[in-house]
């Protein structure tokens, strides 16, 4: 506890409770647009030759959609699956290294996305 | 204590209980959100290989075109649409609209089926584009 509890009664909740419901939603609802121009996206290069899917690519505002595409994507996936360690993972030590696990892998497929997207933008 | 005669209900549990459409629902959401999750790997490789030039990204085209390719793609696409639309549901409930039993009931089969046919329609157009 920061505040002394003379100072702090009365001031009500932190109104930090809600974070990860908040967070979950904010980003649920950044992601619906960003997935349906994913899948617009996506369904002009199925199949493209390398060249033509590297210039679609790193056209500027698919690179800039893409990299919230990714935050988005991998924000909202640690929350979601967190809240199944939560649920399923009564062990206190297991669900500390469940959910250990789970912000490892988040963070590692989004640093390699973004890393590949910056590299397509940027490099190939 | 007396053994309880086996013609006495059961209390509702998973495995007696008659699955209402929002329950299904609800497990497949959660169910597309783990596979999405594994499935970001699919989208990744794919990213890294166009990144890293024409030799890995013809690898990861020709892995998409095999039979195992195909298969994971085809769930990941009804993965992304599904967990989308029933989403999209959900954010409705958040905001406190179509709760009802019956609206909840019929949002949720127009959901599951909305998602096949989308996926379908989607492959259907893509499957001359590219061979896949």
């Amino acid at each position: 506890m920061k505040t002394a509890t003379k100072k702090q009664r009365g001031l009500g909740a932190a109104k930090q409770g809600v974070h990860h419901f908040w967070a979950q939603r904010m980003t649920a609802v950044a992601l619906v647009p960003l997935v349906l121009w994913f899948i617009y996206s996506i369904m002009q290069v199925v199949g493209a030759p390398y060249l033509v899917a590297l210039d679609y690519m790193k056209e500027p505002h698919r690179v800039v959609l893409m990299v919230l595409l990714i935050w988005a994507s991998m924000s909202h996936l640690r929350i979601g699956l967190s809240e199944v360690v939560e649920d399923y993972v009564p062990d206190h030590g297991m669900n500390a290294a469940a959910k250990m696990l789970v912000t490892f892998f988040c963070a590692l497929i989004g640093v390699t996305c973004l890393y590949a997207i910056l590299r397509i933008a940027f490099v190939a | 204590m007396t053994k309880s005669s086996p013609e006495r209900p059961l209390s509702p549990h998973l495995q007696v209980y008659r699955w209402p459409v929002t329950m299904l629902t609800s497990i497949t959401h959660r169910f597309t959100g783990i596979g999405l999750g594994l499935g970001f790997l699919l989208l990744a490789c794919w990213l890294v290989a166009l990144s890293l030039g024409e030799g890995p990204y013809e690898a990861v085209q020709a892995f998409h075109r095999s039979f195992i390719g195909r298969f994971l793609l085809l769930g990941f696409s009804w993965a992304v649409i599904f967990h989308l639309f029933n989403g999209i549901r959900h954010l409705f409930w958040d905001a406190g609209m179509g709760f009802e039993k019956e609206t909840a009931d019929r949002t949720g089969w127009v959901v599951l089926a909305l998602s096949v046919v989308v996926t379908l329609a989607l492959w259907w157009i893509a499957y001359p584009m590219g061979g896949l």
